[in-house]
């Protein structure tokens, strides 16, 4: 991935921001509290890497948010948190204090919800700055190992799929709750993107 | 395009699945890229008490006003402009539509809501809202959310309650011993003689004092070792040590019940003794306790055998009485708090019911177990296994 450099990388950081900050401020209203949202993070790797590098966040399973996505490039946009995390967040901003290890069945319809605001406004972002289409699918819930929501296959890895990988910081008044947002992307798709970002960066002349 | 022109212009495939989606369970409206309804379906009709033909052609936010500026609109705006799918919760939402079930007209119907953008022939947008009834669903999570706040309360009470308990009896226990012990001591000297002769009467009424005195202090040093053991601060000092020796010295020093029960402690030693990591004095408190029990629950005149043996790396030291045996029922409990074989006011057998789980707790922290063999009528005999020390590395591994 010799054509994805730190340009390009800051371009994405910069989309993904914007994006970041108006699911923020949709968040802020719906619950009534000053939520902050940063990606302070990107990073392309192959399903594998980024699985290990999701595992070693968390001691256990993942939860959180699944998207698809199709355009002029398409995929599987995911927010993942440890399981511990994603409780603490729903109830952070839910202000719920129920007493149990899982997420309830609204919580977890919650958390859709706030995957699906996030995700939209990243991948919203991403078609603003290249002026293209991107259409997204309803979110579900996902939750079980890291492995097992990025479909690693450990026997015959592959490296025709990759992941952008960003980290996603949010934080309320007292408190900071961090995961991360994941693009999953085919061969075909991530060239898409690629393309797209040179093409924005050959336009404003800094390629 | 309203209702009845989709359905002029369709194919009868067409006519089919808008009758599908009139009739399906969940509400389904489809608006234009201006908001206006072009379907709205029979369940639609059902909960809004608006009618098809009302509905269709009017723009949503002059149905619903209160929707505009709402999540709801941005989410219509973002499925129309921009393409996306959105799912509206009902905890972040509460009840964004008015709609009214007909088993209870005054209770908002709980819901969920789910908008998605429908391109046809590329250029003309639609967008379908979806909504679903999660009232019944929401009310068995309201009833499961009570269940678990009352069992966290009654948790929270329960510890609360363990905790103030075990300082009582702590505190207690700490209280009583001191003027205790100063009363044991004087009943001592009396009893040895200290302060001159003392009549036959005297004499036997100070001797039933010092012994109910000394019974007392063991049930307080036990309390005292039960806390220390719940609150984890029951201090070892583990150091190398040999089997044998350890095993005679504890006769020795349990002789003293052999003879109140008038019976015999008969050691067994092993071939080859062996060396365990231990520590000593609670060890010895493990078998003063198995030794007395042993003693007190043997017929007069009988003896209580203790014999070593060597399996798989451990040593198991075992002590059997010819008692009356353990009855099946009771079993289960015996290494619990508080038990006594017989439990009643008028029980033979001395004992507070805490030698056995203190006992326990201290082997197991040795790393070792404890269990028992008995038969009605023949007797039983307890037994517990340590690891046995072989090398350097064993013993440092096993002390620290």
């Amino acid at each position: 991935m010799e054509t994805f450099g730190d340009l390009q990388k800051d371009l994405l950081a910069e989309a993904f921001n914007l994006g970041m900050g108006r699911a923020a401020a949709s968040l802020s209203e719906m619950v009534h509290e000053e939520v902050l949202l940063s990606a302070p993070e990107i990073v392309f790797m192959n399903k594998a890497d980024a699985a290990k590098e999701l595992g070693r966040q968390s001691s256990g399973d993942v939860s959180g948010v699944s998207q698809d996505f199709s355009g002029s490039f398409g995929g599987e946009a995911m927010l993942l948190f440890p399981i511990e995390k994603s409780l603490e967040l729903v109830r952070l901003l839910l202000q719920d204090t129920v007493p149990l290890e899982n997420l309830t069945e609204f919580e977890e319809e919650a958390l859709n919800e706030i995957g699906n605001i996030i995700l939209n406004a990243g991948l919203s972002s991403l078609a603003d700055l290249f002026k293209q289409e991107i259409q997204t699918e309803l979110p579900s819930f996902r939750q079980g190992s890291c492995e097992d929501l990025l479909q690693v296959n450990t026997n015959t890895p592959s490296d025709n799929e990759s992941v952008l990988l960003l980290r996603v910081d949010f934080k309320l008044e007292k408190n900071a709750v961090d995961g991360y947002v994941l693009f999953l992307l085919d061969i075909q798709s991530t060239e898409a993107l690629i393309d797209n970002i040179n093409i924005y960066l050959k336009s404003i002349n800094v390629l | 395009m309203t209702k009845k022109n989709l359905q002029n212009t369709s194919s009868v495939h067409t006519e089919l699945l808008i009758s599908v989606m009139d009739y399906c369970l969940h509400g389904t409206i489809v608006i234009d890229e201006n908001y206006r309804v072009i379907f709205w379906n029979q369940w639609m009709e059902k909960y809004t008490e608006i009618k098809s033909i009302t509905a269709v052609d009017e723009q949503l936010f002059t149905l619903f006003p209160h929707l505009m500026g709402k999540r709801i609109q941005w989410a219509i705006d973002d499925a129309l402009n921009r393409g996306n799918s959105a799912a509206l919760s009902q905890t972040l939402n509460n009840a964004p539509l008015p709609l009214h079930s007909g088993m209870n007209k005054n209770e908002a119907v709980k819901q969920a809501i789910f908008i998605k953008p429908i391109g046809i022939q590329g250029e003309n947008r639609f967008c379908v809202i979806q909504v679903q009834d999660v009232t019944s669903s929401l009310r068995r999570e309201k009833l499961l959310r009570d269940t678990a706040n009352k069992a966290e309360d009654a948790k929270i009470a329960a510890e609360k309650l363990t905790e103030v308990k075990t300082e009582f009896i702590s505190t207690v226990s700490h209280e009583l011993r001191t003027p205790l012990t100063s009363i044991l001591g004087s009943l001592g000297l009396l009893c040895g003689g200290a302060v001159g002769n003392l009549s036959a009467q005297v004499s036997s009424l100070i001797n039933l004092a010092h012994r109910n005195s000394q019974n007392l202090l063991a049930l307080i040093n036990d309390l005292l070792d039960i806390d220390k053991i719940e609150s984890g601060k029951m201090d070892f000092v583990f150091a190398n040590m040999k089997v044998t020796p350890f095993l005679e010295e504890s006769i020795l020093r349990n002789s003293g019940f052999a003879s109140k029960h008038n019976i015999q402690f008969n050691i067994t030693p092993a071939q080859d003794d062996v060396d365990v990591c231990a520590d000593g004095n609670r060890l010895m408190q493990v078998m003063s306790n198995l030794l007395s029990n042993a003693a007190k629950f043997s017929p007069k005149g009988g003896a209580v055998e203790i014999s070593t043996t060597l399996t798989n790396n451990k040593v198991r030291i075992s002590i059997s009485d010819h008692g009356l045996g353990i009855a099946e029922d009771f079993q289960p409990h015996l290494f619990e708090k508080f038990t006594q074989v017989d439990s009643s006011n008028t029980r033979q057998v001395n004992g507070s019911g805490l030698g056995l789980s203190i006992t326990k707790a201290i082997i197991e922290q040795h790393d070792g177990n404890i269990g028992f063999n008995t038969t009605l009528g023949e007797g039983s005999t307890f037994y517990f296994e340590l690891p046995v020390i072989t090398t350097n590395a064993d013993i440092r591994k096993a002390c620290n």
